[in-house]
């Protein structure tokens, strides 16, 4: 009771953040490196880039917010044996960069593991810089506690000037839930790739259940960030979960595995979104070029939000300014698509392609 | 500023009968100014001292005390009472040494606390699929307090059990304040030790403070030290309120944690 006005009273009196839920809108990255470095030669000509959302390493497990169970939490050993088989398809693809979304440092849902740390000290990469998109002491919802879940980007390669740049949160939010609310942002950064030089590597997660518009001006503000570098001469591979669908996706909504009734937890009707990702294939490459998407969409789908079924929607990409490797995109879907089952490790699975080294 | 200005307002107008109350009567005042002199046995209860016989005290966000008799007060939290029914007992042990000697027992069954907080949605601080058992905890404390001219200074020592009957998911509250006063729930024991201090600074403004000490062997975070201190403002055996602050430095399954937190207590005799 005395913790209850106390902390009421701290919020109204000094306006302060006694939750420690919120950010500035450009601050520091948080930077990790592996307990044991691994000497890594210089690149060959190309570097393997790699996105994934990893779902906290709540592998298929269905939690209370995909509407498919009630689960909140994990224990560390469902975490630990989680999180081996995410590294088990990281070491298997051997990406020089990686791109991650999802994934806690501090939070009670995964038993307090810090799965930047555990992953670097896991697999063939170094360093990483993290930057939270849902930060709080305690968050007083669904039992979810203290959380700390955000983007990472991990590289064979030093990286530094790493920044989390603030995006605007759903509008139709009051206050006081956009205070515990996820806080999306940008997660910039530079790696130093030997023989090469700096790169660019920029990670970003966009709303899931905004209906105000909120996705599509968060859409916008990446690509912003993405012109903004490439009219400074640098070089970049972008990516993340966009959360939006490709240009030309025949299904754009009543997919099987949406079971959700709750308003805050609609995202699956993409029927106005059509075009917002049109600028980004304009104007850069993607990792799966948008003509083979839209020949056939299917093997290029990257989330279902429940086990049983398979892969129904893309939500994941990778862009860049420089070059990609031609016909190097590819959607792990599953053995035949990447060599390893990825359905049970995530509700995404994971894209990759070759990045070309060469001179712009 | 506009929502620190009315939480301004409503602390002035809580304040206000009991200023006003002072001022009514010269006489009043003369007789409560005696009392304040001797203010033992009002606002004492983080001591070994016991409410005088027939005197009842409650507070904000404090127990509602009864001096049951020179050797007995009985106490109550009337508001968590019904979520979380629980009595408190102190027993005075007479003086040693210039010490009062007292104890400190403590009976509180938060099952139904914890079972409403294990909910979906907003409110919800424990995860609705997680089983909470039945748990009974138990508390009980030594305390001896010495007269050091005008101030009180108490020390306590205590340890705090909570069996727990029934299958049990519970899960803890990784919060500072909350978590040590939790941990026995998942441990076997947590011991406690507290120094306490109050007295007068001039006129009817006063002050409290104290530290306290956990520790929850076998329990993440094993540990926690609270430091509290606030200004006093006792107008009459009949009304004090308190502003001040706690700090906290605690272990918690994640890390260790440092906190601060304002506090406010108003609190009535009668």
């Amino acid at each position: 009771m005395r913790v209850v006005l106390t902390q009421a009273l701290a919020t109204a009196l000094w306006g302060c953040d006694p939750f420690n839920a919120t950010f500035d809108e450009v601050e520091d990255a948080q930077y990790y490196e592996a307990q044991e470095l691994i000497a890594t030669e210089p690149p060959s000509g190309e570097l393997v880039v790699m996105d994934w959302n990893i779902k906290f390493g709540g592998a298929r497990i269905d939690f209370w917010f995909d509407c498919h169970g009630d689960r909140v939490l994990m224990e560390e050993d469902e975490v630990v044996e989680n999180l081996e088989g995410l590294a088990s398809k990281i070491r298997q693809v051997d990406p020089d960069v990686l791109l991650m979304q999802e994934i806690d440092v501090d939070s009670k849902r995964v038993a307090y593991v810090d799965q930047v740390q555990w992953l670097l000290d896991n697999t063939e990469l170094n360093y990483a810089v993290f930057a939270s998109q849902w930060r709080a002491h305690h968050v007083p919802t669904d039992g979810i506690g203290r959380v700390n879940m955000g983007n990472a980007i991990l590289s064979k390669y030093p990286i530094r000037d790493a920044q989390r740049i603030a995006m605007p949160q759903i509008s139709t939010n009051d206050a006081l839930t956009n205070y515990f609310y996820l806080k999306r942002h940008i997660l910039t950064s530079i790696v130093e790739v030997p023989e090469y030089g700096d790169l660019h590597v920029l990670n970003v997660h966009t709303d899931a259940f905004a209906q105000d518009g909120t996705k599509e001006l968060q859409i916008d503000l990446f690509k912003d960030e993405l012109d903004r570098i490439d009219r400074a001469g640098g070089v970049f591979v972008a990516g993340g979960d966009l959360n939006t669908l490709p240009p030309g996706s025949v299904q754009q909504n009543a997919f099987p595995d949406s079971v959700c009734e709750s308003e805050d937890f609609q995202a699956d009707d993409f029927r106005a979104e059509e075009d917002a990702l049109s600028a980004y294939y304009e104007d850069y490459t993607p990792a799966i070029p948008l003509e083979d998407y839209q020949a056939d969409n299917a093997p290029y789908f990257t989330h279902s939000t429940q086990g049983g079924t398979f892969w129904n929607r893309k939500l994941d990409y990778l862009f860049t300014n420089g070059t990609f490797v031609p016909g190097s995109g590819l959607t792990h879907q599953d053995a035949s698509s990447g060599g390893m089952e990825t359905m049970p490790l995530s509700d995404h699975a994971p894209i990759t392609v070759r990045f070309a080294l060469e001179e712009r | 500023m506009s929502t620190r200005w009315m939480w301004m307002c409503g602390l002035a107008m809580l304040l206000m009968p009991a200023l006003a109350s002072a001022q009514e009567d010269a006489s009043a005042e003369v007789e409560a100014s005696a009392e304040v002199e001797a203010p033992e046995r009002a606002f004492v209860g983080d001591t070994a001292l016991l409410s005088e016989v027939g005197r009842w005290e409650v507070g904000l966000s404090g127990p509602l005390r009864y001096g049951l008799s020179v050797e007995l007060e009985l106490a109550v939290h009337p508001l968590l009472f019904f979520v979380a029914p629980n009595a408190q007992l102190k027993v005075a042990h007479g003086q040693r040494g210039g010490w009062h000697v007292a104890s400190k027992h403590q009976l509180t069954y938060p099952t139904p606390l914890l079972r409403l907080l294990a909910r979906e949605g907003i409110g919800g601080i424990l995860p609705s699929d997680r089983a909470v058992p039945h748990i009974v905890s138990l508390q009980s404390e030594l305390l001896v307090t010495r007269e050091v001219g005008a101030h009180l200074l108490s020390l306590g020592l205590g340890v705090q059990v909570a069996p727990r009957v029934g299958e049990s998911q519970l899960v803890s509250i990784d919060l500072p304040f909350v978590y040590p006063r939790t941990a026995a729930m998942f441990g076997w024991a947590t011991g406690i030790a507290s120094v306490h201090m109050q007295g007068p600074i001039a006129g009817t403004f006063g002050y409290e403070a104290d530290v306290r000490a956990f520790t929850y062997p076998g329990v993440d975070g094993a540990f926690a030290v609270e430091q509290g201190a606030a200004l006093r403002l006792t107008t009459s055996p009949r009304f004090m309120a308190q502003l001040g602050y706690r700090l906290s430095y605690a272990g918690y399954p994640f890390d260790t944690m440092f906190n601060i937190v304002p506090t406010l207590e108003l609190a009535w005799g009668f």
